[in-house]
């Protein structure tokens, strides 16, 4: 057992929390965009 | 196509539930529960480790195969999106336990990667995965491509049983790093609870990140038929 | 014209396959390369190793296996290749004809060309890497066409749905590659093991596996080919 065991969680649970939360922010703004492009499909038929 | 995806909807309240059930979990990891004597502070990865391969190889996985195989059945399109859903989301759970694994396996074997059965038949996994994407992003046809990635899915699930048989055939056959047993039988409960509340949280996160993913592709067709026929 | 019954599927995949052997005698090109790549492969194998720290003949079958990878898929891409100009593909599909047989054809035409360069390139293993003509190396004959089934039945199928695709040259190895993975292993494993003359029951594990995926593969690929076809 190494001295700095207790960092590797931290930087794990670190990690994983970004990966996590980058990718559910990613998902949102993805969203958000298509919906935005589907209104302005809508309301404004060429 | 339905219109409770296109109407306007308020915060995503079951992705918040999800991220506030992962945030309780990582409070109670590291608050609330006891660090196993050998191993030390770095066994807490595994609550993390071990739920994202869970839900990575037994929902994710598993539910791209069933989509896959009633989609060649069924032709409804709503299954390729949940196929198409579910590939994306796993491959992030994936790349989570290929992140965690190596830190966690540092602390235990004293090397970043040691080919251990488990890890390596992730790697491979992570790679049926990616492969699947390409094949998504490489076919443009919506209909050809909904029915090469069901057979590519049928096939990848086919294959799994054998990666795993193979590399555990391998691993045990090659003498490896001395092995500490990552939890005793007698686990305090405490451990238990937290594994177990681990579990919970990560598969409530899948359920809601595979919904808003699936909306996002609902969207998208949507958004290209609706280009279509005003092109 | 008397009215012929059509082929049972055996015989018409057996059309199949002379069909695309002839066509493919007829220019040789793909075989030519794929045997070249063999050859310059071996030989480059060979001086990328130190050789006074690994014997010549511990790495012969690990080379082997590796260049016959690329060289099937190589010969692999031509598959399907020659069918995509001027939609030659609709003609063998008008043939009364199942599609299972189409596939099987195809299937056997590829194995046939994968054996071929298989016979020039085994040889030239045993020359190179100085390997004792013994009966080591018709075990490893036997077990380079246990592998070739499972390559080719796998490639065929993917060389399909590839050549379909933008970016052909490299879906295909992105997409047979992690299915290779069993067969490699399952090879290397009972040829090194069957080469240093060990009894067959310790080559038998791995053989199993390998023979297991053959039949796998072969029928499943076999029933998921008609997908992989527009109509």
């Amino acid at each position: 057992m190494t001295p700095d065991n207790g960092i590797f969680a931290v930087v794990a649970y670190t990690l994983t929390a970004i990966v996590y939360l980058g990718y559910s922010a990613i998902l949102s703004a993805r969203e958000k965009a298509l919906r935005a492009k589907l209104e302005k499909l809508d309301t404004n038929p060429r | 196509m339905t219109n409770d995806v296109t109407s306007r909807r308020g915060p995503d309240v079951l992705l918040g539930v999800a991220i506030a059930a992962v945030a309780a979990v990582y409070v109670r990891a590291f608050a609330f529960t006891p660090i196993e004597a050998r191993q030390g502070a770095a066994q807490r990865i595994l609550y993390i480790h071990a739920s994202s391969a869970f839900v990575a190889l037994y929902l994710a996985f598993v539910l791209l195969a069933i989509a896959s195989i009633l989609y060649l059945w069924l032709k409804d399109e709503k299954l390729d999106r949940v196929a198409e859903s579910s590939a994306e989301v796993g491959l992030v759970f994936t790349t989570v336990v290929l992140i965690t694994g190596p830190l966690w396996g540092k602390t235990i074997w004293g090397a970043w990667w040691t080919w251990d059965a488990r890890l390596t038949s992730t790697l491979f996994l992570w790679f049926i995965i990616l492969s699947y994407s390409m094949l998504r992003g490489a076919v443009e046809d919506r209909g050809r491509r909904a029915r090469y990635s069901a057979v590519l899915g049928i096939l990848a699930a086919l294959l799994v049983p054998f990666i795993h048989l193979s590399v555990y055939m391998f691993r045990t056959l090659h003498p490896m790093p001395i092995l500490l047993k990552p939890s005793t039988p007698s686990m305090p409960s405490e451990m238990r609870m937290t594994f177990f509340a681990a579990f919970i949280a990560f598969a409530l996160l899948f359920a809601a990140l595979l919904r808003k993913r699936y909306r996002i592709a609902t969207l998208r067709d949507l958004v290209a038929d609706r280009e279509q026929e005003t092109a | 014209m008397p009215e012929m019954t059509p082929p049972g599927t055996m015989r018409a995949a057996w059309i199949v396959a002379r069909k695309d052997l002839a066509i493919e005698f007829r220019t040789r090109t793909a075989f030519l390369s794929a045997l070249v790549f063999a050859l310059l492969g071996v030989t480059i194998f060979y001086f990328a190793w130190d050789s006074t720290a690994v014997a010549a003949n511990d790495l012969a079958p690990g080379v082997l296996w590796v260049i016959f990878i690329f060289a099937a898929l190589l010969g692999l891409q031509r598959s399907f290749g020659s069918e995509l100009a001027d939609r030659a593909i609709d003609g063998l599909l008008g043939a009364p004809v199942s599609r299972e047989s189409i596939y099987l054809g195809k299937a056997l035409a590829n194995l046939v060309f994968v054996c071929g360069v298989l016979a020039v390139t085994l040889p030239a293993v045993v020359l190179f890497y100085n390997l004792p003509m013994d009966r080591g190396v018709l075990a490893l004959a036997g077990v380079a066409l246990l592998a070739a089934i499972g390559l080719v039945a796998i490639g065929t199928l993917f060389s399909a749905m590839a050549v379909n695709t933008r970016m052909a040259e490299l879906l295909l190895p992105m997409l047979s590659l992690p299915f290779f993975v069993p067969i490699v292993m399952g090879a290397a494993q009972s040829s090194a093991r069957l080469m240093a003359g060990r009894p067959v029951a310790e080559a038998w594990p791995w053989l199993r596996i390998l023979v297991a995926f053959d039949i796998v593969f072969v029928v499943a690929c076999t029933l998921a080919f008609p997908f992989t076809l527009d109509e």
